[in-house]
């Protein structure tokens, strides 16, 4: 059993958003910060454990034509 | 009866045999878009000029002998994410409220090439990231959602605007409206149908389809926008589907899966009834149903919505960064919670969805085809949309629709809804979902089909002048 993921707090999300280029400003993640929690919750990886040597589902095409 | 209270078949056959023009159809639906806009508010842009043109065009062509087949003269609606060559293309933002097309989306090509008169854009839920769509109501209840993301199309089946509109389906986006509106509503399997053209909200999950008044239309528009497209890396290199004599065909020893989990859990006792109730009617006609449990139930909304946000929030970071302020502050919000999905979730979770194509592979094993509902309920009021399953416990429409539809856009596997009851109160629409495996539409036109025949529920126009308010 996994620990349990540390809680998603503002300071994260600001993180993220802020090494992502975001552009989102300090104001605007506080007033979203609880509507941007519950989906970014949902997207913790460990969710997704385990997954062993499974490959991802894609759709890239090598053929030419 | 006006022109455009007739079936698709009816009309088909009509203007075959000369009995009806394209341009007495178009202008009746022309004319019912009119009476009916103003309470409903489904159609972006209404093409009145360029499709008299093209029905007079038909008209003639139909005339010197040259008819097309049954998609020639018929009206479409399409919805807003779909380009259409020298008319506003909006998806239903502000975002691209000056955008008009070059060119046509690969779809629209292939079904005016078939005949086929556009008279209108449908409204979308913004950018198609959303299931109530804002802008539009349901013609069962101006008070309620048409669903969505495609609800302008479903709203303009609903009223007898046209016979056939176009959606596209993320997480349910042409099953969701079709479900509220009391249309048929078609996705085809991943692949199967090219999306060159249309706005995209998540490339590993956009599927391309048409809501419907009845079935037959479902299928011969779906197949007349299927094939192979370069352009399109999900595109699938097969022939051109005819699906004519899955409409006519039998269901006897057809083994229908009955979910025993995930499909009725946080569902309406009604609707979940009301599609047990269609379940018992396909029994009815020979087939046999088998009690299944759906695997990885409780990863299929974390992967549905890790993948969609991170790919939306790709498609859409130049414009984020650009303009924020031009999206709707709820279509903003999941796009700003995208670009704080990591990398490795995004990849994990088209993991998951690896393991889950094999379970759901190996579930179908014992059946041919799965039938559920489509959503958890009716359409919900537009004003406040959301299902209140206990007092702490209240789910935003768009999670609680797309959650019932998810697995078929994860697995990628063909679904139709069909409308299979109306609520108690209020009379709304309610539609179950048939899911079949890869590449086999014909299973499940098929089972819908047989349903259609058997019942009195599919191919109803809703009664608006009973319940018509302005949209504010």
């Amino acid at each position: 059993m996994p620990d349990p993921a540390p809680a998603l707090t503002e300071d994260i999300v600001a993180t993220v958003l802020g090494f992502a280029r975001s552009n989102v400003d300090p104001e605007r993640i506080a007033d979203k910060i609880d509507q941007y929690r519950p989906l970014l919750e949902m997207s913790r990886s460990d969710v997704f454990r385990p997954l062993g040597e499974i490959p991802p589902a894609t759709a890239f095409n090598a053929r030419w034509e | 009866m006006e022109p455009y209270e007739l079936s698709f078949s009816e009309a088909a056959e009509k203007i075959r045999t000369r009995e009806l023009s394209p341009v007495e159809l178009v202008e009746s639906s022309l004319g019912r878009i009119k009476e009916t806009e103003p309470a409903i508010n489904a159609f972006a842009t209404v093409t009145e000029e360029s499709a008299l043109r093209q029905a007079a065009a038909a008209a003639q062509e139909i005339a010197n002998g040259h008819y097309r087949g049954p998609l020639h003269g018929i009206p479409l609606g399409v919805k807003d994410l779909y380009d259409t060559a020298g008319v506003l293309t909006t998806s239903s933002s502000r975002v691209r409220a000056d955008y008009v097309p070059d060119a046509d989306s690969v779809a629209v090509a292939k079904l005016t090439a078939a005949g086929m008169i556009v008279v209108g854009k449908t409204h979308t839920h913004e950018f198609a990231f959303g299931a109530t769509t804002p802008t539009t109501r349901n013609p069962w209840d101006t008070s309620k959602v048409p669903g969505g993301s495609s609800g302008g199309s479903g709203a303009a089946v609903a009223s007898g605007s046209v016979t056939v509109a176009l959606g596209s389906d993320t997480g349910g986006s042409i099953r969701i409206p079709a479900s509220v509106c009391g249309t048929v509503g078609l996705k085809p399997t991943y692949g199967r149908a090219p999306r060159c053209g249309v706005a995209s909200l998540s490339w590993s999950l956009d599927h391309v389809g048409p809501l419907t008044r009845n079935v037959r239309e479902a299928a011969l528009v779906m197949a007349a926008m299927s094939g192979y497209d370069r352009r399109d890396p999900a595109s699938v290199d097969l022939p051109a589907p005819d699906w004519s004599a899955d409409l006519d065909g039998s269901v006897a020893g057809v083994r229908i899966g009955i979910p025993v989990n995930f499909y009725n859990e946080r569902v309406q006792p009604e609707a979940w009834s009301a599609a047990m109730s269609a379940a018992d009617v396909v029994a009815s006609l020979g087939a046999e149903l088998v009690k299944v449990e759906i695997p990885m139930a409780e990863t299929i909304m974390a992967a549905e919505w890790t993948i969609m946000l991170a790919e939306a929030s790709s498609y859409h970071q130049e414009a984020l960064r650009d303009t924020p302020e031009l999206f709707t502050d709820e279509v903003r919000v999941l796009l700003e919670a995208g670009e704080a999905v990591l990398a490795t979730s995004y990849i994990n979770a088209l993991r998951s969805r690896t393991l889950m194509q094999a379970g759901w592979k190996d579930m179908f094993r014992d059946i041919d085809v799965l039938l559920a509902p489509t959503v958890p309920g009716p359409g919900v009021d537009a004003e406040n949309p959301v299902f209140a399953w206990a007092a702490d416990d209240v789910e935003a429409a768009t999670s609680a629709y797309s959650r019932v539809c998810a697995p078929a856009n994860l697995t990628g596997l063909p679904a139709i809804s069909v409308p299979v009851a109306f609520t108690a109160e209020g009379g709304l629409p309610l539609g179950a979902q048939v899911i079949g495996k890869p590449f086999c539409e014909g299973d499940v036109i098929r089972i819908a089909a047989a349903y259609e025949a058997a019942t009195d529920h599919v191919g109803r126009v809703a009664p608006m002048s009973m319940r018509v308010s302005s949209v504010s």
